[in-house]
């Protein structure tokens, strides 16, 4: 019986290394040749996080507007639902190398408790996009609660050396949630500002402020895009805040406004990605 | 202390069979059910596995209840035995169940577990009443596990204080990033199989691999960009020459065993112990022979540690490739070196040669072990 047993656990184990080997082996060179694809890949998208009751439509007049004249690139929508499941649509092209991709959460709803969910659910949908369309370096851009649920995401989820994030652009986004002082600090501020020091130190930061009356765009009060100061001062290279006033500052119309798209052509647009669709 | 000593080896023989079941239990887990096992990596049902992580948790508190009662059974067993005629029936039926109640107490998950709480725990109970008289002895029994009460009660219950844990932040603080030359490498790993032997098992930061994670990702950075490795003498790629068994290459001190004598007798529990050890989970041979708190067991290992870590460094040298690719948990370190570095062939030869050293290394040291257990076994 102990022969019978001996030899069973000799070839038990002998069966289990050799079926562990012969798949890490085949795992290990599939890991690698992804990896591979994403350390050396040329492309850089941009990414944008839409606010909150904002679908993956939201920036359709943007990226029409940066996809003019010679220089157009693929657009990929993702919708993350509420269990967490990612789908994909749009047209990509292989040898794009500044596609647009639109990030939407199916439960877009405001409040902190949402924004921390939706971040989880951000870093879920950039795993995919990564491993779907093989890039490490991209820039990124929020509307509204859009840029908190980017620092959020940058505080808790990002890897510096799996992705590199080189250009931030939040625009109206309400760091302070409502409050009119930075006195008042909200819950989300306080956990922003003591994460801080997560946020990657190589990084540049566009805060656009849109102001139809002098002290909001409608919606969100001019001091609360500001407390995002205390967040990103002196923890990333550079931190710049811009007013935008006059056509298109109401907080909605922002994405529509000719000067942030503008900025986006000058300080965010990957540069030298031009057309790469010869018609 | 050597008395005390033994006799916590004697009882941890006694134990083998339910240690060699718990750590079965624990490769399996590790293999199939732990969310970043091997085959919820591999065949990539990790997501599956987070849905039902309670059959994790079950299993975990399995695993941690089972660890545990080993180190009951064992301060149980030893008190029981040498403290048989140094007090009364009832006074040491009494002193068993208080030093039950404070083992408990003071292990507390297997990956924290120090062996060494064995015979520093039995040895401040049963070396003080061998010192007083008859009538003393029972209260200074009582007065001494009073100590580890108000240890227990006070600084971790109160203050939730935890050693292990002080302790590995504050050695994770001291190394850092690790190292990125070999003598320091080699110098740490040596450490690391020398706290390891004493009984000090739950400093991950001497463990192995994943202390220099920050380096390693660099290392596989450059890989990938086709840039030449900036970090081969860190940790990650030497360990492929140092941990197989465990630390100090437990598994050619094993070899050198069976070799002495046993093969022909070959028991069950040795092909169960030699399993274990292949997946590098030696624990079952701590408990089967009489490796801990030795200076002769920790002087081989070390130099087993210093010449394959030499070994290794003048081959990285030499334009071999080091370990730089992620390897899934749970794969044994045999194949570690292979895996990471894409020459599976090239390493299994280097690693058959080093188990050869090895294995001369340890022979004197198993010679004397084997005959210290015939020894016993006739008396």
């Amino acid at each position: 019986m102990k022969k019978i047993i001996k030899v069973f656990l000799l070839i038990g184990t002998f069966l289990l290394i050799t079926s562990m080997l012969v798949l890490a082996m085949s795992w290990s060179h599939r890991e690698t040749k992804v990896n591979r694809a994403i350390y050396n890949s040329k492309v850089t998208p941009t990414i944008l996080v839409p606010g909150s009751s904002a679908s993956q439509d939201r920036f359709d007049y943007l990226i029409k507007q940066l996809n003019t004249g010679s220089n157009k690139h693929g657009l990929i929508k993702v919708v993350v639902d509420k269990k967490g499941d990612v789908s994909i649509h749009g047209k990509y092209y292989a040898d794009d190398l500044a596609p647009y991709f639109v990030i939407a959460f199916e439960n877009n709803r405001d409040g902190y408790e949402n924004i921390k969910k939706q971040a989880y659910w951000l870093d879920k949908a950039m795993l995919i996009l990564q491993e779907h369309y093989r890039f490490r370096q991209f820039q990124a851009i929020g509307h509204s609660n859009g840029g908190l649920i980017w620092t959020r995401y940058l505080e808790k989820y990002y890897q510096a050396q799996s992705l590199q994030l080189s250009v931030l652009m939040t625009i109206g986004t309400p760091y302070n949630f409502s409050e009119l002082s930075v006195h008042n600090r909200t819950k989300m501020l306080d956990d922003f500002i003591k994460n801080r020091k997560h946020l990657p130190s190589d990084l540049t930061v566009y805060s656009v402020i849109g102001t139809e009356t002098y002290d909001n765009d409608g919606i969100v009060p001019e001091q609360s895009v500001e407390a995002g100061k205390f967040i990103f001062q002196k923890q990333v290279a550079h931190y710049t805040q811009i007013t935008v006033t006059g056509d298109d500052a109401q907080h909605s119309d922002l994405v529509q406004n000719r000067q942030i798209i503008n900025m986006i052509e000058q300080n965010v647009l990957p540069q030298n990605h031009g057309d790469w669709h010869k018609r | 202390m050597r008395r005390v000593i033994k006799v916590v080896q004697q009882n941890m023989y006694k134990v083998l069979p339910f240690v060699i079941f718990l750590t079965f239990i624990t490769l399996m887990q590790r293999l199939f059910i732990q969310p970043d096992g091997f085959f919820p990596t591999i065949l990539n049902y990790c997501n599956f596995v987070s849905k039902y992580n309670t059959i994790n948790m079950v299993v975990n508190l399995f695993i941690t209840l089972g660890y545990k009662l080993v180190v009951v059974f064992i301060i149980t067993l030893s008190l029981m035995s040498e403290l048989r005629e140094k007090l009364s029936h009832d006074h040491l039926n009494i002193l068993v169940a208080i030093s039950i109640l404070i083992a408990w107490n003071l292990v507390s998950i297997p990956m924290n577990i120090n062996w060494l709480i064995l015979p520093l725990y039995l040895g401040t109970i049963i070396l003080p009443l061998r010192k007083v008289k008859f009538k003393w002895r029972f209260l200074l029994g009582i007065a001494i596990n009073s100590g580890y009460a108000i240890y227990i009660l006070v600084v971790q219950k109160f203050y939730h204080f935890n050693l292990t844990i002080f302790f590995q932040q504050n050695v994770n603080g001291l190394i850092g990033d690790g190292s990125k030359n070999s003598v320091y490498t080699i110098l740490l790993e040596s450490v690391s199989t020398v706290a390891n032997l004493l009984g000090v098992n739950s400093l991950p930061a001497l463990n192995g691999q994943d202390i220099n994670l920050t380096t390693a990702n660099n290392n596989l950075v450059a890989t990938l960009q086709h840039h030449v490795t900036p970090y081969k003498f860190t940790m990650y790629p030497i360990s492929s020459f140092l941990l197989v068994g465990g630390t100090g290459m437990l598994l050619a001190l094993f070899i050198a065993l069976i070799l002495q004598g046993q093969l022909k007798q070959m028991s069950l529990k040795l092909y169960f112990v030699g399993i274990l050890l292949i997946f590098d989970l030696w624990w079952p041979l701590a408990f089967m022979f009489p490796i801990l708190w030795r200076l002769d067991v920790l002087k081989r290992a070390v130099i087993v540690t210093i010449t394959n870590g030499i070994i290794g460094s003048l081959l990285l040298c030499l334009h071999l490739k080091p370990a730089i690719y992620w390897v899934p948990t749970g794969m044994p370190n045999l194949f570690f070196g292979g895996l990471a570095s894409h020459q599976l062939g090239a390493y299994s030869i280097i690693l058959i040669t080093l188990l050869i050293i090895d294995v001369i290394i340890y022979w004197p040291l198993a010679h004397q072990l084997t005959t210290e257990i015939k020894h016993e076994k006739n008396n």
